[in-house]
């Protein structure tokens, strides 16, 4: 019966369809044991050798003359052509051979018998027709292995917050993705092509032992279950929280990093596409990790920078960016406010600005109601937003430090009515006054430019002063 | 019709699984500098290598420091051999080109003009002069005693040299039939054409498909484990720049070949014992000793239960066969100190006591502090090496009736060949696919 089959098979693709057929090929598509498929391809040879042309796999040992005390015997195994068979075979002790293929014509190139082979389907999967029984397993989630990889991974608490510092952030969406590269970690987007590996063959083999889905959360993390990948520096990253033992702060952070974005990786994966969530998750990762930064840092600050890109990972860098980046997204003037006042305060400005800032604090809340900090009757201090020249420090793909300057919004206080010839001859009244003013008048020199241009305007003939 | 769907049980080993290997490194830290590694062998050393020097110098004293040999006297001191050479890669050389160069190729350390060879210990180091020091196989590192006197320089001119000698062996199991293992080395899958028709025919030899019913598929049923012994993905070498240069961290070429080579290996992990070890070429530690490839790296594999990842050197045991693998950058190093033949080589090593002797000064190595991993404190009764330019096998003979069947692997990219080693007999066959 399968005879019948196997030579209007071999009929078919080799003579007909004039394609390359294994025996792997023909077991495959039979489902027939691959011995079997061998003698029924050499029967179907012998009866079609005008019409086809068949490559023999010949095994041996190389006859040797004298015995050998470093070598027992030399095998060969040889992919021939029938003409050779019986010339080799004279050469090989022990020697056998069977068909390896069948083809229309004689093969010049055989790298069509690897694109066969590969169009034959993987010998894993059809175990149950090869000669040699296996002598492994499959692991199934439930078996452990004893592996020189393992290494024990406790939970940690900290992780579970982590995870809830996560689900915060999570809607806040940043679209400058040039500040990206700055934080964006070489590590990290290792684990991120591993993890995008792993769901493919996750998907395929179901009692996948070492799948990496972690959307069981960041409690599960049974032990067997440790990998641990090194980054790009040789710090072992791993997926789930690492022994504490020896950990100190800054790899904990690092390692809560990595587990932050692993699970947003996974939260995200199935309701995005792969490179959008790719792009939200870097997003992400920098907020994420700024979050941390914050939150770890005045807790104990890192003794050692491990990382090299942790070298360059300053507060100020990170933190201008971050507060920078918010500005020219949020619509909203107060919050703008806010967050201009935040990026003075952290961005490279002298101590007495940012006195001046805290200060001003004060004054921001109450700006509508008050007088209490004018210093000349009929004064009220506004708050405003002008336009002004930054320097930015940023870093490149390359990783080089970029100085640019960039327009930016700045709040500035000033008086309804004239403020600037009033300003050189400001009354020393409260502190916070004068030394807002003082600040107003750092800027103003600093950027040299009067501060006329900023000013909303008014009456022409307020040009001329008061002496109108 | 029974011969056709005949199928062979396939041997299996006792698991090789309850090593602890004493080459993970674990969280590494590069605070510390490499004498401590340097102290560590001699501590480990010293004394073996003494009681080698009374033994084969009956009378002799021992002067305990090497500064402290003084007289017309004969006396043997023990320390560590250290080879001063101007072909040896200087960081001052390196500096001075523009670019960095990552490897120094072929040069010979003990044929420059100015190669001084001393023996060191903790007190200081004296100079080794004498025919003896040029013909004898030396090289950085390794811990020596030598019988000779001091001259009126102050250097010591050698009339003899001896090492620890072999370490203590567990007796050679006994086993009832022969099992093989399949040593496969370099199988330097690159990126553009990761499989080839060669690779192929492995993979069917070894699952038993190819081959007839008569020798072949036998032979494949016989194969305990098979053990990949570096160099088994030839990624192209990373442009050098900045760490974090985006073109220098694109991970995605190794990503990709790696998917490759796992579906690759997987229809072999799923029918025998794969164990891989990392080698030069691998997207694995540059330094020894390599650590295991991630299982991540390779999950389809990583899904049997035969799958091990092993480190760079590794020891294995199967059935109680004990077996210590390197990838080759060891002996390769080695080379570089002497002319003789890779398996002498090796076979000297084992003599030393020591795989690595050359580690950490001009062979790449993490600083240990407690201990040398590279010291053998049991000999194995295999020890292979991989990545060679061709087979070569030797066995040889220590003091105490020690024999270790030092094997070498040629690489399989460049001769298609495999090496199977009999563990009943220790024997050695080569398997070469012609494709």
């Amino acid at each position: 019966m399968s005879a019948a089959a196997a030579s209007e098979l071999l009929s078919f693709q080799v003579i007909q369809g004039e394609q390359v057929v294994t025996y792997r090929k023909l077991s495959n598509e039979l489902q027939i044991h691959i011995n079997e498929a061998k003698r029924l391809m050499a029967s179907f040879y012998d009866d079609h050798k005008d019409r086809c042309h068949a490559t023999f796999a010949l095994t041996g040992a190389k006859k040797r003359e004298m015995s050998n005390d470093s070598l027992a015997s030399e095998l060969l195994v040889a992919l021939v052509k029938e003409s050779e068979l019986s010339t080799l075979t004279n050469d090989l002790e022990n020697a056998e051979y069977h068909v390896y293929s069948l083809e229309p014509r004689i093969l010049e190139d055989r790298n069509a018998l690897v694109a066969a082979n590969i169009s034959s389907g993987n010998m894993r999967d059809s175990a149950e027709l090869g000669a040699v029984r296996s002598s492994v397993s499959l692991l199934t989630k439930s078996t452990t292995v004893n592996d020189y990889n393992r290494e024990p991974e406790p939970k940690r608490p900290a992780a579970a917050a982590a995870a809830a510092v996560n689900q915060e952030i999570e809607p806040r969406q940043s679209k400058n993705e040039d500040q990206q590269a700055v934080d964006e970690d070489v590590a990290m987007d290792e684990t991120k092509t591993l993890d995008i590996k792993k769901a493919a063959p996750a998907t395929t083999n179901k009692n996948d032992s070492k799948s990496k889905d972690t959307s069981s959360g960041a409690t599960s993390s049974a032990p067997t279950k440790a990998k641990s990948m090194k980054s790009f520096f040789g710090k072992n990253i791993s997926k789930k929280p690492a022994s504490s033992a020896e950990s100190s702060v800054k790899p904990d952070r690092d390692n809560d990093i990595f587990k932050q974005e692993a699970e947003k990786e996974t939260n995200q994966k199935p309701e995005q596409e792969k490179e959008k969530g790719q792009a939200d998750s870097q997003e992400q990762v920098p907020e994420s990790e700024d979050m941390e930064m914050q939150s770890t840092e005045e807790v104990e600050p890192p003794t050692k920078r491990q990382r090299v890109e942790d070298m360059f990972d300053d507060d100020d860098f990170v933190n201008d960016f971050k507060s920078s980046s918010t500005i020219l997204t949020r619509d909203n003037k107060s919050n703008a406010e806010t967050k201009a006042m935040d990026d003075s305060q952290q961005s490279m400005a002298s101590a007495a600005e940012t006195q001046s800032d805290v200060e001003m604090a004060e004054p921001m809340v109450s700006a509508s109601e008050d007088d209490h900090d004018g210093n000349e009757k009929g004064r009220r201090r506004v708050r405003k937003l002008r336009k002004v020249n930054k320097i930015k420090h940023t870093k490149n793909k390359r990783g080089m430090l970029v100085t640019q300057t960039v327009e930016d919004w700045e709040s500035y206080f000033e008086s309804e009515s004239d403020s600037e010839p009033a300003k050189p001859k400001s009354v020393p009244g409260k502190q916070s006054a004068a030394s807002a003013e003082a600040y107003d008048q750092n800027k103003t020199s600093s950027k040299g430019k009067s501060k006329s241009s900023a000013v909303p305007q008014r009456s022409i003939l307020s040009f001329f002063g008061k002496k109108k | 019709m029974s011969a056709d769907t005949f199928c062979l049980e396939r041997v299996s080993v006792a698991a090789t699984n309850d090593i602890t290997s004493v080459f993970r490194t674990g969280r590494r830290t590069y605070g510390q500098q490499f004498d401590e590694l340097y102290s560590q062998r001699l501590r480990s050393l010293k004394p073996a290598a003494a009681e080698a020097a009374e033994h084969r110098w009956p009378r002799v004293q021992e002067t305990p420091n090497v500064l402290n040999v003084e007289g017309p006297q004969a006396t043997f001191i023990v320390g560590t051999v250290f080879v001063d050479s101007g072909n040896k890669p200087s960081t001052l050389h390196q500096v001075e080109r523009e670019r960095w160069v990552s490897d120094i190729h072929g040069e010979q350390y003990r044929e420059a003009p100015d190669t001084v060879v001393f023996l060191e210990d903790e007190s200081g180091r004296i100079r080794l002069v004498g025919s003896v020091v040029d013909k004898a196989i030396l090289a950085s590192g390794v811990v020596a005693a030598v019988l000779g006197v001091e001259t009126a320089e102050g250097d010591f001119e050698v009339a003899d040299i001896c090492f620890a000698r072999m370490a203590p062996q567990k007796p050679m199991p006994v086993l009832k039939e022969d099992k093989y293992v399949a040593l496969v080395s370099g199988l330097q899958m690159t990126t553009e054409r990761p499989i080839t028709l060669a690779l192929q025919l492995l993979a069917e030899t070894l699952c038993g498909e190819l081959g007839a019913l008569g020798t072949m598929q036998p032979l494949a049923a016989k194969i305990a484990q098979v053990v990949l012994v570096g160099d088994t993905m030839q990624l192209p070498p990373a442009p050098l720049g900045h760490a974090e240069d985006m073109r220098v961290n694109d991970r995605t070429v190794a990503a990709k070949l790696a998917k490759q080579v796992d579906g690759f290996l997987a229809d072999i992990a799923a029918n025998v014992p794969v164990a891989i070890m990392p080698g030069a070429a691998d997207p694995a530690d540059t330094s020894l000793p390599q650590q295991p490839l991630p299982r991540s790296l390779l999950p389809q594999c990583s899904q049997y239960s035969g799958f091990s990842s092993l480190t760079n050197p590794a020891l294995l045991q199967l059935d109680g066969l004990y077996l210590l693998g390197s990838s080759g950058q060891n002996i390769d190093d080695l080379r570089r100190y002497s002319s003789e033949p890779a398996s002498r080589l090796a076979a000297a090593s084992l003599g030393w006591r020591h795989i690595a002797p050359t580690a950490p000064d001009t062979l790449w190595c993490y600083p240990f502090t407690t201990h040398d991993p590279f010291v053998l404190h049991d000999t194995p009764h295999v020890y292979f090496v991989g990545n060679q330019s061709q087979f070569d096998s030797v066995v040889t003979r220590g003091p105490d009736g020690q024999s270790t069947r030092v094997v070498m692997i040629p690489r399989f990219a460049d001769t298609n060949q495999i090496v199977l080693v009999n563990m009943r007999t220790l024997e050695c066959s080569t398997l070469e696919i012609s494709a």
